[in-house]
């Protein structure tokens, strides 16, 4: 396993300073299975909820003068962890989308029929894009069913609706 | 989460409402009540409130059940209330009929139980309302219509509770000037709250969403929807301030109940209009039976409202008779019939296709139903309505009492075509076989109701 990051945002809060941002590029320019070791002057609640749902576990100590050391690992990918589960659901984790439909002039239920067809022949891991003329409140049933996770929201003018789904493996 | 799942007890509604439809239209087909009694006669009333109560807000509530989380993107809230809500309005209902019964002097002090039914009626409404209001304040935004749908509600609380004061002035447990009063002049306003604040804006909100969805057409935003939703608003407004005059004064007041008309028919006139411009914009060239069903509803509206507006200019009291036929059996009534046509096929092809969809081949929802055996349905539907109301003006007692024969049997064809279509029987080869769904209840599918 590489080496864990290390960022020491002490000297950043000692200032008065907002470490958040830094600690989130940090977390960008993570390798795969990076792991990020943090030195901070308080334990820094927050940010655990944060990181879990970006899919890091983590474990802190406090060390000598009573600043705390954080360590935050990436949990694997495809994991059952609730870490893990949390970042499959943050649809800032997923990948840009491999499949996109256009269902705007399909009548109820087409675009449904259509959407999940799509998603039967998709990976796991793997995001499709559809554009809808209306929310599809009936297929959510079906999609939690099956285990995928969605999220989606109208364009700026209401017409047209926009799904992302991020094709699970636990359908049932 | 947001999502819409298949609503328990929509079906036990709409199958009580059904039978209370064809009970009234065979009460009709044989003469009882009005043209034989007078319009307030008890016979009468049993016939009215059969299909107002029984048949159109059953339909409605059960339909609202369904499709409020459609309108709002919500989950329904308090589901469990929605088998109370059923058993309280049916059972108020059949007191109340029976009260009736008793002042048309069936035997026994049957009209005691006016009030106890008109009661539970009001019961049943508010919890049906507390259901519905709860998932419209649960909401983050309100659609217009469920603006209209909102309005409604309120409108049906106001109506039941008068009715249920006026079913006491009727056994005698209220007395006084106020109740002469309430009698003569409290009965429009009942009927306005239920036939046209409730029943037609629920009819008008519901049906906004439902056609552009069915026909694939763009919403419809604008002046025309903003015009009928603050028409309709001016409208209930008047009619509420009528009632806050009457209760005050014991006295009707015409001027509000005149200008409450010109609002209800200014909104009326910019509904009709949104619904030709939906007609209009819709991607789908060719209509499905349901839709081209619609029209003939849309159109009764139209010639309700006009005959209203004539028989009022004309101090035609049969004209205002066959006005609220033509709305309550023509508009409402047949719109209803209509959805009812798709709602029956959708609800049963997602109860037991959903779980396929994707992983073998699905039927189409108009798989479900043969369009042609319906079809006559519908036309001698609203032939027949259209015979009945004319048959009113003319004062053509066995011609009313034909063409409710012709509506009873335009009825029971449609309801056997939706059994049909619950029973999966007209589906093609293929999935001829797969298994059928209880008719009145939909399966216990836990993924569908978490």
């Amino acid at each position: 396993m590489t080496e864990p990051y290390e960022l020491d945002v002490r000297p950043l809060l000692r200032n008065g300073g907002e470490p958040f941002g830094a600690i989130m590029g940090a977390v960008g320019n993570l390798a795969p299975g990076q792991r990020l070791r943090l030195l901070a002057t308080f334990r820094p609640e927050p940010l655990f909820k944060v990181m879990e749902a970006k899919g890091f576990s983590y474990s802190a100590k406090p060390i000598e003068g009573g600043d705390w050391e954080v360590l935050f690992s990436p949990e694997d990918v495809g994991g059952t962890s609730p870490a893990a589960l949390a970042r499959d659901n943050d649809p800032d984790n997923w990948p840009d989308p491999t499949h996109y439909l256009d269902c705007t002039d399909m009548d109820p239920p087409e675009p449904m029929v259509q959407i999940l067809a799509q998603l039967e022949r998709m990976p796991e891991g793997e995001v499709l894009f559809a554009l809808l003329g209306r929310e599809p409140v009936f297929l959510y049933p079906e999609l939690q069913a099956r285990g995928h996770s969605w999220v989606g929201d109208f364009d700026a003018d209401g017409t047209a609706f926009r799904l992302m789904v991020r094709a699970g493996g636990a359908s049932s | 989460m947001q999502m819409a799942t298949i609503s328990r007890w929509t079906l036990a509604f709409f199958g009580c409402a059904l039978v209370a439809l064809m009970l009234a239209l065979v009460l009709l087909a044989f003469g009882y009540g009005y043209p034989n009694t007078s319009v307030g006669a008890p016979e009468t009333l049993i016939v009215v409130h059969l299909i107002a109560i029984g048949w159109l807000s059953l339909l409605m509530l059960g339909a609202l059940l369904q499709f409020l989380p459609v309108l709002v993107g919500r989950e329904l809230a308090l589901p469990r209330l929605a088998p109370m809500t059923l058993a309280a309005i049916v059972s108020g209902l059949l007191l109340l009929l029976s009260g009736f019964g008793g002042l048309a002097g069936w035997p026994g002090q049957l009209s005691d139980l006016l009030p106890w039914g008109g009661a539970l009626i009001v019961a049943g409404f508010f919890l049906g309302a507390i259901i519905l209001l709860t998932t419209l304040l649960r909401s983050q935004s309100l659609p217009l219509p469920a603006g209209f749908v909102a309005v409604a509600l309120m409108s049906a609380l106001i109506a039941v509770m008068l009715g249920d004061t006026l079913a006491s002035v009727l056994a005698g447990v209220i007395g006084g000037d106020f109740a002469v009063a309430l009698v003569t002049h409290g009965l429009p306003l009942h009927a306005a709250f239920g036939l046209g604040g409730w029943l037609s804006l629920a009819a008008m909100g519901v049906s906004y969403r439902l056609v552009s969805m069915f026909i694939v057409a763009p919403e419809r935003k604008g002046v025309l929807p903003r015009t009928a939703f603050i028409g309709v608003l001016v409208a209930l407004a008047l009619l509420c301030a009528a009632l806050g005059v009457l209760v005050a004064q014991n006295a009707p007041w015409p001027i509000g109940l005149g200008l409450a008309a010109l609002a209800a028919v200014a909104a009326v006139v910019a509904y009709l209009g949104d619904i030709v411009a939906l007609y209009r914009g819709r991607r789908r060239p060719k209509l499905e039976l349901h839709m081209s069903a619609a029209i003939g509803a849309f159109a009764m509206l139209g010639l309700g409202v006009v005959t209203l507006i004539w028989s009022v200019a004309a101090a035609n009291q049969l004209g205002v008779v066959a006005a609220v036929y033509l709305l309550a059996l023509g508009w409402l009534s047949g719109l209803g019939l209509a959805m009812l046509y798709k709602i029956v096929a959708f609800l049963t092809w997602l109860e037991c296709f959903a779980p396929l969809m994707g992983r073998a081949p699905t039927p189409r929802v108009q798989d479900l139903v043969r369009e042609g055996r319906a079809l006559p349905g519908f036309v001698i539907y609203f032939l027949a309505t259209v015979l009945g109301a004319a048959a009113i003006v003319f004062e053509g007692g066995e011609l009313l009492q034909m063409a409710a024969a012709l509506q009873l049997g335009a009825v029971v064809l449609l309801v056997y075509q939706f059994y049909r279509a619950r029973q999966l029987v007209d589906l093609p080869d293929p999935w001829r076989a797969h298994p059928r769904p209880r008719v009145l209840m939909p399966a216990n599918r836990q993924r569908s109701f978490s």
